[in-house]
This record gives C-alpha cells, structure tokens and sequence, in this order.
C-alpha cells in the first residue's frame, strides 16, 4: 500500500503488551500489504490477476475479500468494481477491511481503546487517554476520540471533527493522489465529488461506500442520502459541503491548537 | 425564414441534437444566437409544429395586438409546447423541458420566453458538478447542505485521501500524531 500507518493503543495496558500489540497490528498490516498490494509483482492479488493462481487455491483471506467485494458491487449497483481500471484491484476494500481486522483483534486481545489510521481510514473504539506528561491539566480523564475530515484544499485543517467510542471512518478524495477513482461506467476519472467520507461500524465496507460514491460523482450525494446505517459527508468540486443529519459531528470545536 | 423554427424543434425533439451541443459538436450558444438574430419574427407555430403555410402568422411582435399577451407568471413546465396559445405565440415565462437521461448523466432544458420569443436557451446538465441546486431542491430529509469550514481542532487522528508516506509527514495527522503522543 505504501501508505503511513499510526496506531495508538489507550488504557492502562503494561508497556509491554502494547508493544506486543502494535508488532502484532504492524505484522498483520505489512502481511497485508505483502499479498494484496498491485504493487508487488509476486502478491495474491497480482498472481490472481494474471491467473496464475486459482480460485479454490486462493488463502481464506482473498477469498474473504472476493466475496466483499462482489457483496460491494450489488450493493452499489457497480459502482463499486474492483476491475474498474481493468484489472482486478480491491484496494478500495483492501486497506478498510485490514484494519477493521486489527482493530477487532485489538478488541479481543484486551486494548479497548485504541485509534488506526491507515492513510486516512481509520478506527477507533473506547476512549481517548489523556496523552502523557501534561495532561494532569485535565485530571487524567478520559475523553471521546476525535476524528478531523481533512479539508481537501488545505492540508492543515479539517472541514468536520467527528467524535465517538466507535467509530469506522473511511475517506476517498481526488485531493491526494488526483483523480485515481475510475467512473467503472466510463472508464474514465471520476469527476464530480473531490472528497466522500462514510462512518459506520465496519472500515471495509465505509472504504468501499465511500470508494463507489466517489465514483459516482455529484449522483453520489442522492446515493449516500439513501445509504442504511451509515454517516456520511462529501464536499464538491465546487467545494461545496454535505453530509448527512447524523454524521457524529463536534458542533463546537472550542479547544482550539494554537497553528 | 424557417431557421429559427428548425432549431426550436430541435430543441425539445432533438435530444440527440443538444447532447451534441453539450459536447461541444453545436455549441448551445448557437441556438440562442439563432433565435435571437431574428428579433423581428416571433417563433412561429408551436414546437414541435413547425408552420408550414410560409405566411407569418404576425409580422411584428410589437406591432401585433394577437400576440402581444400579458407577462404570465413563469411556471415550470415539462411540455412547453402543448399549452401554447393557438394563435401560434409563446407564452411569456421560463419553461423547463423534461429531465432526459443520458450516458453522461442527467440533461433538462429551460427556456425562457419573452413577447413570444425564446431569448435563452440553457441546458443544466447534471451528473457531473452541477447537481447541487437539484439536491437542495429535493430537501432530502437526511441531506444537509453546509458552509465547508476549515478549521484547526484538538483531534486524535484525521481521515482523508490516501497520501503518501511523504506526504503524511508533511500534513496535519503527523502533527497530530507527533503532539499527541
């Protein structure tokens, strides 16, 4: 994937289990990124597409994210194809169902409170701890995770501050690495939306919403409004702004960081 | 002169003509360049009927009292032509055609119609980037239209595009990550 991953484990754990943890978190990821990248010639992924690999003989995992993805597809009347580019890459599920792994392992290990991001999506559950050294300002109390939605023209600041004890939030935009979301109609970029954020409890699926919205262009909002048991938000090329009535937004942002 | 009826025709029968326009073949502008070159001879016929007889029914516009109508009250409406007065006029107001759906999205014509002529002739074209206005006027229950703020908050982590490792030390989440803790 080739993407920055930052993990933070909460709680009260020994330092010594959340080492354990995190290599266990960043071993699974990178195992990850060894069999599914379209980046690496020798992956899962890419001997699949070449069809040197055949389906019966693909890992429990593949075949996990084949039927995902399929899944996706229906759900999304196509819009969500992983052969949009004209080879199989399920990466717009990919990196989102990885980390709801590891965070569901997390979960079952003990650490109840942590916080993924795996180049913009991210988990959280339970509770934010107070950082260290300073924070005896605040008495040590736990707080709910925040999660900012990057604002798409300035890298510095966020449109949305989104807060929760369990919160999936997927973001696909045209912003980072430009138009790289295929319109699988026509085969061409998606134009039309530059940024689409889903929220909800599972990161696989909010990564392929989100990833279909995009590529559905402005036709997306009407889709997202009609989306079940989601949140969502997108902003325009136009830069202008949507979400959804129940996005778990942060009305008032009020401890501002100083820059 | 039969040009201007051609192309009002082809305004509301020619949908194969105006997605043409829109990419570029026939460039909209034309059409209400063409109809309005003619300001002295109001539209003749209904659309869709194009007057065949060669005789204008009026000769002026202004100087005519049969097709001189008071300003009605612009109303949306999806089949221009059928209440159109018999004397062969326009009614005055703007006149919204028929959503058409198209390979490229949504298309839906307005023209607007002044002492029984089209003075503009404007395709909304949505699919792409323009969609917004119809959003907001479907006043989706769960839709929520905002000002796109930009602000600088206390956050734990934040969502968005996938960036590269170079680019995530650059940006906000490293700052975020590296303060936090």
């Amino acid at each position: 994937m080739g993407t920055a991953v930052s993990l933070h484990i909460a709680g009260s754990l020994p330092a010594s289990a959340v080492e354990t943890l995190a290599e266990r978190t960043f071993g699974w990821l990178r195992d990850v990124d060894q069999r599914f990248s379209t980046y690496r010639h020798d992956s899962e992924v890419n001997r699949l597409d070449r069809r040197e690999l055949r389906y019966p003989d693909c890992s429990g995992d593949l075949r996990t994210v084949l039927e995902a993805c399929a899944d996706l597809w229906h759900a999304t009347d196509g819009w969500f194809d992983p052969h949009a580019t004209g080879r199989f890459d399920p990466s717009g599920y990919v990196k989102g169902w990885a980390v709801q792994v590891a965070s569901d392992r997390l979960l079952e290990s003990g650490a109840a409170d942590h916080c993924i991001n795996a180049g913009g999506d991210v988990r959280v559950r339970g509770v934010a701890s107070v950082a260290s050294g300073s924070d005896v300002t605040t008495g040590g109390r736990p707080s709910r995770w925040r999660v900012g939605i990057r604002h798409p023209w300035q890298s510095e600041r966020v449109s949305w501050v989104l807060a929760g004890a369990d919160l999936a939030v997927a973001t696909s935009g045209s912003y980072e690495r430009g138009r790289h979301v295929v319109d699988p109609f026509r085969r061409e970029p998606a134009t039309g939306l530059c940024s689409v954020t889903v929220v909800g409890a599972d990161l696989g699926l909010a990564d392929g919403y989100a990833t279909a919205a995009l590529a559905m262009g402005a036709a997306g909002l009407r889709w997202l409004a009609g989306l079940a048991g989601h949140e969502w938000a997108a902003i325009t090329d136009d830069g202008e702004a949507y979400r959804s009535a129940g996005l778990p937004v942060v009305e008032r942002v009020d401890d501002q960081r100083g820059g | 002169m039969r040009r201007p009826a051609a192309v009002v025709v082809g305004v509301f029968l020619g949908t194969v003509l105006l997605v043409g326009a829109k990419l570029g073949t026939r460039p909209p502008l034309d059409l209400g360049a063409a109809v309005s070159s003619t300001p002295d001879e109001p539209v003749p016929g209904t659309p869709g009927e194009p007057s065949a007889s060669g005789s204008p029914r009026t000769a002026d516009p202004s100087g005519s009292p049969t097709t001189r109508r008071s300003p009605a009250k612009p109303t949306k409406r999806s089949t221009p032509g059928s209440d159109a007065p018999a004397d062969g006029g326009l009614r005055t107001g703007s006149f919204a055609g028929g959503t058409v759906q198209y390979k490229y999205g949504t298309l839906r014509i307005t023209i607007t119609v002044s002492d029984g002529r089209i003075t503009d002739v404007r395709a909304s074209h949505h699919g792409n980037t323009r969609v917004s206005e119809e959003i907001n006027a479907e006043a989706l229950p769960k839709l929520r239209k905002e000002a796109l703020a930009a602000q600088s908050a206390r956050i734990a982590t934040v969502s968005g595009a996938t960036y590269t490792s170079q680019a995530y030390r650059t940006s906000l989440p490293s700052a975020i990550d590296t303060a936090g803790g």
